[in-house]
């Protein structure tokens, strides 16, 4: 279900970049471990869609 | 033709405050708001609902009546195409409350359009909350009774993955899963009335306002209310597909809940 996917995908994205965001706050950088984060949380959504969604 | 005419109306952008009507049963109290159009509204609702099944079902004829007709087809709808579809053969046994919940939100939407009433209490985000409540704690209620309370999350939060990723995804699994799902089903629903009714307001209101502002723009305000009967009727296409979309999410997550791991 397409609804199931963009959750899967923005949800990754923003788990992910939340608390590489958090980690930004902690250790004192600007923002990279935010953009990290929401690639990582991207690739982490998009292997969930494919193993839960796809064949 | 200088002189404005004088036809009364709101004050021109409609804002949120225009959602927030007078209550009724302390008459126009300030300080209670415990009984207004919204609520009344909602009443209306279930007694129409209640009373249109209880009525067209009374005398069951194997030839239906138009009445029993349109709440068979009604039940057959939700049954046959929202529960059987989505969950299988086991739907069945959710198509009374799924049929309630698409008549509810249905009936509830559509007061958005009826000429004089017009405003859904749908469009309060306390109405869809309540309601994806209601969809988020039986679908997690249904999962746990299915598989057993470890085996349940460990289905819905572990998915099928070598173990090193699986920190990654778990988080993620939760949010989508347990986090997201009751929020956008509410808001999802929510927004639409809302901005639904924004809409209507804009296009009624500002055909006030260009008129009081000036005489010679009534034609325009004409179109802008004609704009608003065009609008009525895409409000009404918005109306039956939010209270499908309802439905049908309810019976996907249903469905995902009692899901067999794959």
């Amino acid at each position: 279900m397409g609804m199931t996917a963009v959750a899967y995908l923005i949800s990754g994205m923003l788990v992910w970049g939340g608390i590489g965001w958090l980690v930004d706050h902690w250790v004192g950088t600007r923002g990279i471990f935010a953009g990290i984060g929401a690639v990582l949380g991207m690739a982490g959504g998009v292997y969930l869609i494919v193993r839960r969604l796809g064949a | 033709m200088t002189g404005s005419s004088t036809v009364l109306a709101a004050e021109f952008p409609p804002s949120v405050e225009d959602f927030y009507l007078p209550s009724i049963l302390p008459w126009n109290a300030h300080d209670s708001y415990w009984f207004t159009k919204v609520t009344a509204l909602v009443w209306v609702a279930a007694a129409i609902i209640i009373i249109f099944f209880l009525v067209s079902y009374r005398k069951p004829q194997l030839v239906p009546t138009k009445k029993q007709w349109l709440a068979e087809s009604a039940y057959g709808f939700v049954r046959n195409n929202i529960a059987v579809e989505m969950i299988g053969p086991r739907g069945v046994a959710f198509a009374p409350y799924l049929t309630t919940l698409f008549a509810f939100v249905l009936v509830n939407n559509f007061f958005g359009i009826v000429p004089l009433i017009q405003i859904s209490p749908n469009s309060h985000i306390a109405f869809p909350a309540i309601l994806a409540v209601i969809s988020y704690v039986m679908f997690i209620a249904v999962g746990i009774r299915h598989h057993g309370f470890f085996k349940y999350f460990k289905n819905a939060l572990i998915p099928p993955a070598p173990w090193f990723i699986l920190p990654l995804l778990i988080p993620i699994e939760f949010f989508s899963n347990f986090l997201v799902r009751p929020f956008s089903l509410a808001v999802r629903l929510f927004a639409n009335m809302f901005a639904g009714h924004m809409l209507l307001l804009v296009f009624t209101l500002g055909g006030f306002a260009m008129i009081n502002a000036n005489a010679w723009l009534a034609p325009v305000s004409v179109v802008s209310w004609i704009m608003t009967i065009a609008l009525t009727f895409l409000e009404f296409l918005v109306i039956c597909l939010q209270a499908y979309v309802f439905t049908v999410l309810t019976a996907s997550y249903v469905q995902g809940a009692l899901a067999d791991e794959h």
